[in-house]
């Protein structure tokens, strides 16, 4: 045996199962022509080492979505030895639809049967061996965020059959089957692979089908064509349901067989709980509660206390002066500032690696993994998701943006709950544009305090409407595909500590990884163009802008600039020039517009480029930077004009 | 059984074939073969062909404009009828062929219309064949309720029997039976806004509006 594939449907606790049989480091990545994240491991059966593959749930195979897609790639290109089926066991019925499906590959078979104690708890027990015996194949009951019947389970590894699966297909159809079976000419292919692409090639979506029929080199086939044409137009309707209308009656049958319920009536606290998280009203206090609760953990505690503490305390007062005393022994003061000076590799590289971003980001992978685990965040999205639609986001996306008022690169990264490319770029676009971070945000506002009430309203004002409308804009530019809300609602679990903490420092190892490479790059590029003067090259460029279309003196640009390098030192730089008196009411609103609407600052930009690619980052960062400069101008224009001081 | 029905059944077995492609003189004779109250023979054909409601054409017999005018209804009755057997009366799928065959010739049109309208319009025989549109259907008519209504139309609690899904795509048709929405499940409605809720057996799932609209039942 080389290869074993893990599968199911979407929520049945394929990936904590995954966690627990693997024996070795995992590696992650997308699955080639695909965004579908694939993760692969070691696994010893009857001590050799194994392949294991993780993959997203799918629902059912004939389907040209991405997950079925890269499921069927596995399939039959990668000829996996064994396929282990993860069902949840309080929905047997309908995993053992897939089951059916996975019958018609003929593949040996494991079942595992997750999720045991949540089913007993409604009152659902299995008759294994029933089970066993009716399928023909091992099958284990499991717990895996517990790690219950793990050992059982490896050790059936080597033990899988192929399903015994009377096919209930109507005759018409597995005549079809046959007809095109017949047509098939000699090749690689094994019988059991031919007969399964047939099947593809008749119930599969019109994608799909092509495929299969690509496969066994009938695409260009008549009398192929005719067949499917013909079987298609006797039943009526697409083929994929008259399979799955079969399956179904199996499954039935299997399921009353093999699983007795005995009614549980209490409604457990926990269901009450996911039910309120569902209503409107109860729903929103408890989104408000979690809100604060973030915030108060993920932003005052890591990116207040802890990041105060190892940039300052750390990194700063301990770190810093006995690198530099350390260094004294290189004579060339080049290569000095290369490492510790105010570009240097240190400074840009390291500290905000290790100072900023991975304590921040461990401590928020940390409570939103809480929040994950617990089946939260599908209510989450169904109770926001007629408000966030609007302008393009669905209702997950309320936890990057309100994030991004802690620090709007963690939020960056944290667009990645967000369930595809479309809504990431939103998300960032919005959260460059629109969304302060605490460390800008508390400055602005002390400065907004000295102005009237009315300046503050302004200034809050436009740029609410400016990202509001800004999100209806991209939402009609790009408009979706398909708009089908349909999603699975998990039970509230309270999550396992143990899952928790391994889903954290896996994500923030990964993070890591991806992330010094980058720090270095920019960490030498600025020092590069420190060295050779391109920052006040850019300063003296900037000014007839900032001077003649903003209204604002020269020094802003300062501003900005240092804004772009570290978010707080730009607001630093802002506060000393309203502190010295060099600018009137309006300018000050003005200056306060641009200063949150600009980039936020060049980590974010770093990721962005890392999220979204370099060309869409470029048009992000263009766009932003323009509706910056042009809402300031024509704000300093119309107060002018109207002549309103504040 | 009289002359007007075995031109009902031929009529309506040619309008069968050519759903799917087309027919021949044989393809009708086999169908009536056991049919034990009269006979389809190429005398009882080239009668209809005389009275212009087919046209037979070597071994292809096709109907003719009026031809198809007389099927329609027919067939309207008969898949009307088959609809009300299983979604009100919950007969099994397949012990309806027979009962079905009956109302097709006995149903009055203003009943069917009756029948359709309290069935919720459906544009699919439970087998899955088309349903002819009636009037009231396209003027949708809601004038005594429906007893087979979308499930937008049922309150938080309803235990509901789903009779039909009138979807189209057929990538959402499959999605929702993997989740265990078809035909003949029961789902129990949880809640209906922001988004629809509804439970089927241990699961529960959020519909948008949209999809809860076209997802048709009956109240148990």
């Amino acid at each position: 045996m080389r290869k074993i594939l893990l599968i199911g449907l979407p929520n049945v606790g394929k990936s904590t199962l995954f966690d627990r049989l693997i024996t070795d480091k995992v590696s992650t990545g997308s699955y080639p022509g695909s965004s579908v994240e694939v993760r692969r491991g070691d696994i010893k059966v009857d001590g050799n080492d194994v392949e294991i593959i993780d993959m997203p749930g799918v629902c059912n195979l004939f389907f040209n979505e991405d997950n079925e897609r890269v499921a069927r790639n596995i399939l039959f290109d990668e000829k996996p030895d064994l396929v282990v089926q993860v069902c949840d066991t309080k929905n047997l019925n309908r995993s053992l639809l897939l089951t059916a499906l996975l019958a018609e590959l003929n593949l040996p078979l494991v079942l595992a049967i997750n999720m045991v104690d949540e089913a007993a708890q409604k009152g659902i027990k299995v008759k294994r061996h029933k089970l066993e015996e009716m399928l023909g194949i091992p099958v284990v009951e499991t717990i895996a965020s517990e790690g219950v019947g793990v050992a059982t389970l490896i050790s059936a590894l080597s033990k899988g059959q192929r399903p015994s699966y009377p096919s209930k297909l109507p005759a018409t159809l597995v005549a079809a089957v046959n007809d095109l079976t017949g047509l098939i000419g000699a090749g690689a292919l094994k019988e059991q692979e031919k007969s399964a692409l047939a099947v593809f090639s008749l119930a599969g979506d019109h994608a799909t089908s092509l495929w299969a029929q690509q496969k066994i080199g009938l695409a260009d086939n008549e009398n192929a064509g005719h067949i499917i044409k013909n079987t298609t137009q006797t039943f009526h309707r697409p083929l994929g349901l008259v399979v799955s209308r079969a399956n179904d009656l199996w499954a039935e049958a299997l399921y009353a067989e093999s699983v007795y319920v005995t009614p549980v009536s209490s409604t457990p606290l926990l269901n009450r709980i996911g039910d309120m998280a569902l209503t409107p009203i109860t729903g929103s206090i408890i989104l408000i509660a979690l809100i604060a609760m973030l915030y108060f953990i993920v932003g005052k505690f890591a990116a207040g206390f802890v990041v105060d503490f190892l940039l300052n305390d750390f990194f700063g007062a301990l770190v810093a002066p006995r690198l530099k005393n350390a260094l004294e022994i290189i004579p060339y003061a080049f290569v000095r500032d290369l490492i510790v000076g105010e570009y240097g590799l240190y400074t840009m590289a390291v500290v905000p690696v290790l100072g900023l971003l991975l304590p921040i980001l461990t401590v928020f992978f940390f409570v939103f993994g809480f929040i994950e685990d617990s089946g939260y965040i599908p209510r989450l999205s169904i109770l926001l998701d007629r408000t966030f639609r609007k302008i393009g986001l669905n209702g997950k996306a309320v936890l990057p943006m309100v994030l991004g008022f802690s620090c709007v690169t963690m939020a960056t990264i944290s667009t990645r709950v967000l369930d595809n490319k479309r809504e990431r770029f939103i998300a960032i676009f919005l959260l460059s544009l629109g969304i302060p971070c605490s460390a800008k945000l508390s400055i602005i506002l002390a400065i907004l305090a000295q102005v009237s009430f009315g300046g503050f309203l302004v200034v809050f004002g436009v740029i609410f409407f400016l990202t509001v409308a800004t999100g209806i804009v991209l939402n009609k530019m790009m408009p979706l595909e398909q708009s089908n809300f349909i999603m699975e609602i998990p039970p509230i679990r309270i999550p396992s500590l143990k899952n928790v903490l391994s889903k954290t420092s896996y994500r923030s190892l990964l993070f890591l990884q991806e992330a010094v490479p980058l720090f270095i790059i920019s960490a030498l590029g600025l020092f590069f163009a420190d060295k050779i003067g391109l920052l006040t090259i850019i300063e003296t460029l900037s000014s007839p802008i900032i001077s003649g279309f903003l209204g604002l003196p020269p020094q802003f640009a300062e501003s900005l600039i240092m804004g772009f390098i570290r978010g707080e030192a730009g607001v630093a730089v802002l506060k000393k020039m309203v502190d010295s008196g060099m600018m009137n009411h309006a300018q000050l609103v003005v200056a306060m517009v641009v200063t949150i609407l600009f980039i936020p600052c060049v980590t974010n930009f770093m990721l962005i480029i890392k999220e979204q690619g370099s060309q869409k980052a470029l048009a992000i960062i263009v766009s932003v930077t323009t509706c910056a400069i042009m809402t300031g101008g024509l704000l300093n224009y119309l107060f002018r004009w109207a002549n309103i001081a504040f | 059984m009289k002359i007007v029905h075995v031109t009902d059944e031929v009529l309506e077995t040619i309008w069968r074939f050519e759903e799917r492609g087309s027919c021949t003189v044989e393809d009708v004779k086999k169908e009536h073969e056991e049919a034990s109250e009269y006979v389809v023979d190429d005398e009882v054909l080239s009668e209809l062909e005389k009275t212009g409601l087919v046209t037979i054409s070597g071994t292809a017999i096709a109907l003719t404009v009026d031809g198809k005018a007389h099927a329609l209804p027919v067939i309207r009755r008969h898949r009307i009828a088959e609809r009300l057997l299983v979604d009100v009366l919950g007969m099994p799928f397949d012990a309806i062929e027979e009962s079905a065959c009956e109302y097709e010739h006995t149903l009055a049109p203003g009943l069917t219309e009756a029948i359709c309208t309290l069935l919720g319009h459906p544009r699919e025989c439970p087998h899955g064949s088309p349903i002819p549109e009636g009037d009231c259907c396209r003027r949708s008519e809601r004038s005594i309720e429906s007893f087979v209504k979308p499930l937008t139309a049922f309150e938080i609690g309803d235990s509901v029997r789903i009779s039909f899904i009138r979807k189209e795509d057929p990538v959402l048709i499959g999605r929702l039976v993997s989740f265990g929405v078809s035909p003949g499940k029961i789902i129990k409605i949880r809640q209906k806004f922001p988004a629809y809720v509804i439970q089927i057996e241990n699961t529960q799932i959020a519909l948008e509006q949209d999809i809860a609209a076209d997802i048709y039942g009956v109240k148990i």
